[in-house]
């Protein structure tokens, strides 16, 4: 054999030895060093959902070894929150264990313990106080959630309510009042076009996975709906709009009814409208209305308005406002029905409830709750996965009100203000780590989604719907009415009411201006899409993604109009003091040309007490809103505010 | 293959579902109430704000704006260590160990969108436990950027490779693109005189920042459609 002949045969061996002995290329793998010797670690994706709102986006969480280390989206795609689960499942302020208040309410000494004692403990309580209960309960779409309101329900629990102080939801009190049907959605993705009063809905109407798929179809349609906005800041959907109508403060129901009187004198209503009930006394009273003087009222040119309604009339746009005043819906409600966009496609859509078949009664405003903690009518306040201590306006009542309570128990994943004063706080897993049921109206149905755990829970967390199952089986004999005790019971007992909305009645809307508590400045609120229902203000790459118009950032700020700051001797990121009659915080001065004059504008959302990254970062401008007793809802939007640099 | 993107502005909703997603996809560093105020926050992704005018004459428009992985990158002519340079398929690459910290790249880059890491990265309790195990933590001392998801490219390329066939479109994707519920971002090969990239970058309303310093960038936008057609 030559020395040729022997290298090509070695290397031909070689070659087969490789290919046919040697294993084969491992796929893309992570590594970990492990005790000096790297190993692969096994990567999967797989199927879980966000827990973040009652829309529990399905998604899928990449796991590497033991951990969850990224988020893959499938479609609808979920919002900006569900990108930051991976930390969540970290995060050092979550609540790993049941803990017992040790030593005085509001400080930080606790005692850690296991399931069945905290299970033990909490059924006692709940045994002890029957018929004195309360739960507060934050809508997240899940079973559990309603197993707890189920369970307040059992109990004969004269209050039984949702947590929905910052809920983005449309004029759907004034739907209510004209039609007896009180859940309504705008059918964004059919909508001819929006017009948009006083209302940034691209951050604040519920849930944003729907407005955002909603507009991604819009780009499919040969022609795109356009968006008008009214108000007096121009806000993130503003910015977006094709056009921004700015207004007086509080004055965009007034542009709303100037509107509606135009169309009525101009005969621009949809046929439809023509048949409902009242529209001859709606006509004639509208007619009377004092169009100039409104617009003059609310500082838009009458021309400006009058365009508006001639092309409004033409293209029958959904009409969107907030849920503030009932006299501040009406004219809003008013719009949409006199354009006929009510109950049609493309407008306004009842939407069927879910509700329980054994009549369980439906859940109560939840700011009776502190009331009847003074008036002695509580002993036991249940609060699941809400935080009435920071997220309400003037947050210090509830405050008040939870130091009062005897026994407050509170279910969440990590450690926040109303949790700081309880008596027994339990830990709520994400849904990652426990097999989550959402339930949802499907087709008429009621639908149950399972998601199963991608990783194990802490070992002391108890599943919060087994734990209100065991306890609802504990008390059984003792409980005011019989619960389902087992889950698929509990999706059984579920019923789909079918929207039973009569046609719209118009009324004559009597409209007068709100009333505002002392102050200079009106106190404009923004509802940031990062810190949704004033929650995730614990999230780090979330406190980046407040307010990027002006890089609000990691710290309480407030907008001020350039002209108002060289008055007020303010700089452009100066500390600030903002008091009010019921309270005062401190924030970074942002100056922005798109807030009045006679206005600032605070993101809500910020301003924690506690927490590893929220934790005295600015503070919270719910404790100057000013709690008005009278109010149908909380009034955000009423409260004036002095301005004084530091 | 030259990766390149296209940014529809008339798409873009403002929401920052791209931004959070390449935090969270890119480890960046959380931040601290300092580094915000410092400006010093490192996020590879911002929304650029121009706003114009006197209240109530004023307007305002968010740019989604990341390392536009110019043809002729400035940042990379001023590098003394060869940190950061023009990769074979296009993008502007990064090497951090490399990297020595003398912030020239960072002050080169008419885009402002180089990011210096100032301060140690803080990783509280188990939070590193969640970071992406395909890319590096970074150090103080060393500045970082838009990579375009590279570690994305390099995966999908071993996977291509070990099944024996070319890399397929839409196999690779950075997280921004990924997450866009709007679809306004558009992501591709710009060599490819069909892909939708290409197309797009073609279209009357592509524009490019800052053309004028000849930078040539891969990302481009697409200019918002002017306002009602009935009013304006």
């Amino acid at each position: 054999m030559s020395r040729r002949s022997f290298l090509l045969a070695g290397a031909g061996g070689l070659a087969a030895l490789s290919a046919g002995v040697l294993p084969k290329a491992p796929g893309p793998v992570a590594w970990q060093e492990a005790g000096g010797v790297h190993r692969a670690l096994p990567e999967a994706l797989l199927p879980s959902a966000c827990g973040e709102c009652p829309a529990g986006c399905e998604l899928l969480l990449r796991k590497v070894g033991d951990w969850v280390v990224g988020v893959r989206p499938i479609e609808p795609k979920p919002c900006l929150r569900a990108y930051t689960l991976p930390q969540q499942l970290v995060h050092p302020d979550r609540i790993r264990v049941p803990m017992a208040r040790d030593g005085g309410r509001g400080g930080d000494r606790w005692t850690a313990l296991g399931a069945e004692e905290a299970e033990e403990r909490l059924a006692s309580w709940l045994e002890e106080a029957r018929g004195r209960v309360a739960v507060l309960v934050s809508e997240d779409g899940e079973l559990a959630s309603r197993a707890w309101m189920r369970l307040g329900a059992a109990l004969a629990a004269p209050h039984v309510a949702w947590e929905d102080w910052v809920h983005g939801d449309g004029p759907v009190d004034a739907f209510q009042e004209a039609t007896g049907w009180a859940r309504w959605t705008p059918d964004l993705a059919e909508a001819a076009g929006v017009l948009a009063f006083g209302f940034d809905f691209l951050q604040a109407l519920m849930p944003p996975v729907r407005t955002q798929e909603a507009l991604k179809q819009w780009q499919e349609r040969k022609i795109r709906p356009e968006v008008v906005t009214v108000g007096p800041r121009l806000d993130l959907s503003s910015m977006r709009a094709d056009e921004w109508l700015p207004c007086r403060v509080g004055r965009e129901p007034l542009v709303a009814l100037a509107m509606a009187a135009m169309l009525v004198k101009n005969k621009g209503w949809h046929p439809s409208a023509a048949r409902l009930p009242g529209f001859d006394a709606l006509v004639a009273g509208l007619g009377r209305f004092d169009i100039p003087g409104a617009c003059e009222q609310a500082g838009v040119q009458v021309g400006a308005v009058a365009r508006l309604v001639e092309y409004l009339a033409d293209r029958r746009w959904l009409c969107l406002g907030p849920r503030r005043r009932l006299a501040d819906q009406r004219p809003v409600a008013l719009l949409n029905a006199l354009l006929g966009r009510v109950g049609e496609q493309g407008g306004w859509l009842p939407e069927p409830e879910l509700r329980w078949k054994s009549g369980a009664h439906r859940p109560g405003p939840a700011e009776a709750v502190p009331a009847a903690i003074a008036g002695g009518q509580i002993d036991l306040l249940l609060v699941y996965r809400a935080n009435p201590a920071f997220a309400t306006p003037e947050p210090a009542r509830w405050r008040k009100a939870l130091q009062h309570v005897r026994r407050l128990v509170v279910f969440t994943d990590v450690y926040q203000e109303t949790a700081r004063l309880a008596d027994l706080v339990l830990p709520v897993a994400p849904p990652a780590e426990r097999r989550a049921r959402f339930v949802s109206v499907d087709g008429g149905q009621v639908r149950v989604r399972e998601v199963a755990p991608v990783m194990p829970a802490p070992a002391e967390c108890p599943d919060p719907l087994d734990l209100a199952l065991r306890v609802a089986r504990r008390l059984a004999p003792k409980l005011a009415s019989p619960m389902p005790t087992d889950a698929e019971a509990l999706v059984a007992e579920l019923e789909v009411a079918p929207a039973a909305a009569r046609p719209f009645t118009f009324s004559v809307p009597e409209w007068t201006a709100p009333s505002y508590s002392a102050g200079r400045f009106h106190l404009l609120l923004e509802t940031p899409l990062a810190l949704l229902r004033m929650t995730g203000g614990h999230l780090p790459y979330l406190i980046s993604a407040v307010g990027p118009h002006l890089r609000q950032w990691w710290e309480t700020t407030v907008e001020i109009n350039p002209e108002t700051a060289r008055e007020l001797g303010v700089a452009d990121r100066q500390l600030v003091k903002l008091s009010s009659e019921v309270g005062t915080i401190h924030a970074r001065a942002k100056l922005y040309a798109g807030v009045p004059p006679d206005a600032v504008c605070v993101p809500l959302g910020l301003g924690h007490t506690l927490g590893a990254f929220a934790g005295k970062v600015g503070g919270n401008p719910a404790e100057l809103v000013k709690w008005a007793a009278e109010a149908e809802r909380p009034l955000w939007t009423q409260t004036k505010v002095n301005v004084e640099a530091l | 293959m030259r990766w390149g993107m296209v940014i529809d502005l008339d798409r873009c909703i403002h929401c920052q579902a791209c931004a959070v997603a390449c935090s969270t996809e890119n480890n960046l560093a959380l931040g601290s109430p300092q580094e915000a105020a410092d400006d010093r926050l490192i996020r590879w992704l911002q929304f650029l704000p121009e706003i114009e005018g006197e209240y109530p004459h004023v307007s305002a428009r968010l740019t989604p704006m990341m390392c536009q992985h110019c043809d002729d990158p400035p940042c990379t002519f001023v590098c003394p260590v060869s940190a950061t340079y023009l990769s074979p398929d296009g993008t502007v690459a990064q090497i951090y160990w490399r990297c020595i910290g003398c912030r020239f790249c960072v002050n080169a880059c008419p885009y402002t969108m180089k990011w210096f890491n100032w301060y140690l990265p803080r990783w509280p309790g188990q939070t590193s436990r969640a970071t992406n195990p395909d890319v590096e933590l970074r150090d103080k001392g060393v500045t970082e950027k838009c990579t375009l998801c590279h570690h994305r490219l390099q995966l999908a390329k071993e996977q291509a490779k070990l099944e024996g066939r070319p890399l397929r479109p839409g196999e690779y994707v950075p997280a921004c693109v990924e997450a866009c519920p709007t679809e306004a971002i558009v992501f591709g090969d710009l060599d490819d005189p069909a892909s939708e990239v290409s197309r797009l970058r073609r279209d009357q309303r592509s524009f490019t920042y800052l053309e004028e310093l000849g930078t040539k960038p891969k990302v481009a936008y697409l200019k918002a459609r002017a306002g009602l057609r009935g009013l304006k």
